[in-house]
């Protein structure tokens, strides 16, 4: 029985040290170093104590194996330190004509609206927001081959913070992007 | 201190059936995986809308990976699509097993593999439901130990494995709910704002342009769920508040599955609630000795008495 138990305990404890050590990396992610200006005093002080924190790289090994088969690969900071203000719409016409992204599922659709997620994240590292569109248009040209060319236009819904509504009484400010054309090539 | 931990993790016996939770988590993910299949093509072949060299680069080149079983299944001539097929088959069939409690162990262990595997193969459409299946699913594997030790192992490991369960609810809302007060949406009302103007339907958008004449309902209502989300660890320990932020969890996740549309998101999350925290539900001792007595005093008991007598008398 001890030895089940000392077993038990040390999962708990590789469990626990990964998972907080992953939130605390998330803490200090990008989006807080992209949105310092909305990041409270409390915010400014975490972000940098979590910044200073070191891992080995043994440690840092365990650790990534553990948590990928544990899920807590990701942390859980959901819609923190902000709300996203803004919506980014991928909208893809063919032949003058829009057309939708060849998934039935409601589930598949948030998937790839996830994934649309990223593409915002990494908007301006353009080799891969390309490489990102080049495969989606593919496999539309796969399924569709009356399709030579593809645009793909970006809209952005940026909404209003609530005070400057209560002023103007405009919730949205919308922005049209003419994106990227891709073409079919023989 | 450690008769206190030895109680805590060991000897927790106020859980629901083991059986139940397994059960329970391995139908959510069939579920899951079952929506998907329509689109499995799209999303998880190398010809997919995001393709997997794409996928795979976001990974590291030790984590497991379709490519894996399609790449040599490819040279044995079978095509890309009928392997994925059959993974995704193996999977569902693997999960189905744990349920009709058929090789529960191995069919766990086989369940969270290609779950993983599956997942990192689509690591750019992974989102929260998926992160907190593998948990679910890597919890599964503890729930089914029992069917290679003995009962008294069995019991230590079930114990553990309900705690750590609770242990990772309380790390993922401390930590959604200690990244939020680091901003200022949630402080000054933007957060609920931008939620129901960025992912609301148009009844939602209404609703928000009414209540923005009131704009201390924002206000509370992110003050609200950040100050659950931190607390939740302390309340839910407390006999007094544990229901309060049981209900106040489930509701936030009815809201977020039916506002932001993210719907398995939130239905994972309440089934992970009530797994965790099932024994809210468990009838009260009183009120089984009530019914008991109820049983044997009042309706086992015949409410007239019956004379029979026989013409001759």
């Amino acid at each position: 029985m001890k030895k089940t138990k000392f077993i038990l305990l040390s999962i708990l404890c590789l469990h626990m040290i990964c998972a907080i050590m992953v939130n605390i990396a998330g803490l200090n992610f990008e989006k807080i170093k992209n949105y310092k200006e909305k990041i409270n005093p409390l915010g400014k002080l975490i972000t940098s104590l979590a910044g200073g924190i070191k891992v080995s790289q043994t440690m840092n090994h365990i650790m990534a194996f553990y948590s990928v088969y544990s899920g807590t690969n990701k942390g859980d900071e959901f819609y923190s330190p902000n709300v996203p203000s803004s919506i980014i719409d991928f909208s893809y016409i063919a032949n003058g004509k829009p057309i939708n992204i060849p998934l039935f599922s409601s589930e598949a659709k948030i998937k790839f609206v996830t994934a649309t997620l990223y593409l915002e994240s990494y908007f301006r590292k353009t080799a891969l927001r390309n490489q990102i569109l080049k495969s989606i248009s593919l496999r539309i040209f796969s399924i569709d081959s009356t399709i030579q060319k593809l645009d793909i236009n970006i809209s952005i819904n940026e909404v209003k913070p609530l005070a400057s509504y209560q002023d103007q009484k405009q919730i949205i400010n919308r922005l049209f992007i003419p994106g990227f054309v891709i073409t079919r090539r023989h | 201190m450690i008769d206190f931990l030895n109680n805590f993790l060991f000897q927790y016996n106020n859980h629901i059936k083991r059986e139940i939770a397994s059960k329970a988590i391995c139908l959510c993910v069939i579920i899951h995986i079952s929506v998907l299949i329509p689109d499995i093509y799209n999303l998880l072949s190398s010809h997919g809308l995001i393709d997997a060299g794409i996928q795979n680069s976001f990974i590291f080149s030790t984590d497991p990976r379709l490519s894996w079983i399609v790449g040599p299944l490819m040279k044995l001539g079978v095509s890309e699509s009928v392997s994925i097929l059959a993974i995704v088959c193996v999977y569902m069939l693997s999960l189905l097993c744990v349920i009709f409690g058929y090789a529960r162990l191995i069919c766990s262990f086989f369940a969270l593999f290609l779950h993983v595997m599956i997942l990192d193969s689509t690591y750019l459409y992974g989102y929260g439901a998926d992160y907190i299946e593998t948990f679910l699913l890597f919890i599964n594997l503890f729930l089914n130990i029992d069917a290679i030790v003995n009962v008294g192992k069995g019991n230590i490991i079930n114990s553990f494995a309900f705690r750590l369960l609770q242990i990772q609810l309380f790390i993922i809302y401390f930590f959604s709910g200690f990244g939020k007060a680091m901003g200022t949406d949630w402080w000054n009302g933007n957060a609920i704002w931008f939620m129901m103007n960025t992912y609301g339907n148009l009844y939602l958008k209404d609703i928000s342009v009414i209540l923005s004449s009131y704009p201390f309902f924002f206000k509370i209502s992110g003050w609200l769920i950040m100050i659950m989300e931190l607390l939740y660890p302390i309340l839910i320990m407390f006999k007094k508040t544990r229901k309060t932020a049981f209900f106040f969890m489930v509701a936030m996740h009815l809201a977020i599955a039916f506002i932001m549309k993210l719907y398995f998101f939130g239905a994972i999350m309440i089934v992970f609630n009530i797994i965790a925290f099932g024994e809210i539900f468990k009838i009260n001792k009183k009120v089984i000795e009530f019914a008991i007595w109820f049983d044997e005093k009042i309706l086992s008991k015949p409410k007239f008495e019956v004379n029979v007598k026989t013409q001759n008398q």
